[in-house]
């Protein structure tokens, strides 16, 4: 069984599209840590199904420097695609929906509130390098866009709504031990966000540069039985 | 590679992951360093200057380059000189914070209060003063204040600090100082600022605090990337 993606690229591990030979059937729980150049985030998630995969997920992002948060959950679907019949790569296309509420910047605009909702479509590969029982190494990546709508709010009142798209691209190593536990370092890059010096955040994932890059860890423990190696 | 090799790897890979991913990972990864962007301009801010004992003056300077942005690990440093030879250095940072392309600004090195009725500013100026920071602006009545932070790193803490101290209704980051010069709003990203503290009473070299008296004169000082010096207009000490 796969370990989990997240469906907001605050904390998208990119880690879903597994080789199912390495881990074992059921589900799975995740955490995952990322990092950007003002904020980090954390999140937990869970997954079930097999050549079929959901997830649902929730997670925090801090502001490192205002020191306010915003929470954000999500949700993905995606399908495992073996090519080749050697198990070496897959491809997955995926969907996902995420919302992010918040932050309230209590020392700037304490009446204001934040709602983001986005819907995000992409396609996940992993390629297998090294395999035996107890280890399995692969490279993965991922590139997703998404359509994000911000609605800013002042007491209750709607000031303004955004509507904008941008996509993620992600790349890393994963590392499954004795199909049970699998760890997930990425990097990460989010472009086509509004440009800047246009106010506020707008249609932008909370936390993101454009261009920058971020790295992420993931952990994921499989759950259920172990699966026969095809 | 075999798999205790690859354990072994791995468990390397994480905790370096795991370091980098810290809170702190990039104030270990990068200590405060100092850029010399050309500037164009340099100024004695009029708005924010109280040339007397307990005041303050800022400092700013203008990028020829516009698109320059400052690292939030560096600073840009400049000299402060009085016609009474006190000399002051003084590192400018980004006048707007945080340090970012997008999302809400305030000004770096402000906060501003209010406070309940029957209080005024003048009943936390102790406290004001015990955190190392200053006023900036007191209104008549006292019940409308600015408070200068002198490290920016510190003005959101010193700012949530102020929320509980009796007497104080409502604590706000600085949006909205402009003052004349301050050049077009898409250039502003670029505009670096410090403020200084200043005294009056007997010169004391390198101290932190400009010591003034009536009549003298101040000036900032910067060396252009080309060794030029860029001398600021004076401000003269009422």
């Amino acid at each position: 069984m796969c370990v989990v993606p997240l469906a907001h690229p605050a904390t998208a591990s990119g880690q879903a599209c597994v080789d199912p030979n390495a881990v074992r059937a059921g589900g799975s729980v995740g955490i995952s840590v990322a990092r950007y150049s003002y904020a980090t985030a954390f999140s937990v998630s869970a997954a079930i199904g097999s050549r079929w995969r959901g997830s649902v997920s929730v997670g925090t992002t801090r502001d490192r420097d205002l020191r306010v948060s915003a929470t954000t959950l999500g949700a993905d679907l995606l399908r495992v695609v073996q090519l080749g019949g050697t198990g070496r790569f897959q491809l997955c296309p995926q969907l996902g929906f995420a919302a992010e509420f918040g932050p309230r910047y209590e020392l700037l605009t304490p009446d204001d509130d934040v709602r983001k909702t986005a819907w995000s479509a992409g396609l996940q590969g992993r390629l297998a390098l090294h395999r035996t029982t107890a280890i399995h190494l692969s490279i993965t990546g991922s590139y997703r866009v998404w359509r994000m709508t911000s609605r800013y709010d002042h007491l209750g009142v709607r000031l303004r709504e955004v509507t904008d798209t941008y996509s993620t691209l992600r790349a890393g190593v994963s590392i499954t031990y004795r199909r049970w536990l699998t760890l997930t370092p990425e990097i990460g890059t989010t472009q086509g966000l509004i440009p800047p010096d246009r106010g506020q955040d707008e249609a932008a994932p909370f936390g993101h540069e454009s261009g920058e890059t971020s790295l992420s860890l993931s952990l994921a423990i499989a759950l259920g039985k172990r699966v026969a190696a095809h | 590679m075999t798999g205790a090799a690859l354990i072994r790897w791995t468990a390397r890979t994480a905790a370096c992951a795991a370091l980098c991913l810290s809170a702190s990972c990039g104030d270990v990864l990068g200590s405060l360093g100092f850029a010399r962007p050309e500037l164009s301009r340099l100024s004695i801010s009029d708005s924010f200057a109280r040339l007397v004992q307990g005041g303050l003056l800022y400092v700013d300077g203008f990028p020829v380059d516009t698109s320059f942005r400052l690292d939030r690990r560096d600073r840009v440093l400049v000299e402060l000189v009085t016609s009474a030879g006190d000399r002051e250095t003084l590192n400018l940072f980004r006048a707007k914070c945080p340090p970012r392309a997008r999302g809400p600004y305030y000004e770096c090195f402000q906060y501003s209060m209010m406070m309940r009725g029957g209080s005024t500013a003048q009943d936390v100026a102790p406290l004001v003063q015990a955190a190392g920071d200053r006023f900036t602006y007191v209104s008549e009545s006292g019940a409308l204040a600015n408070v200068t932070v002198f490290d920016a790193g510190a003005t959101i803490p010193h700012a949530q600090a102020a929320r509980i101290w009796p007497g104080v209704s409502l604590v706000l980051l600085s949006q909205t100082a402009w003052p004349a010069e301050a050049p077009p709003p898409s250039d502003r990203r670029g505009w670096l600022r410090a403020p200084m503290r200043v005294d009056s009473g007997a010169v004391r070299l390198a101290d932190g605090v400009l010591q003034v008296r009536s009549g003298d004169t101040i000036r900032a000082r910067y060396t252009q990337p080309s060794g030029s010096v860029l001398t600021s207009p004076p401000a003269i000490v009422p």
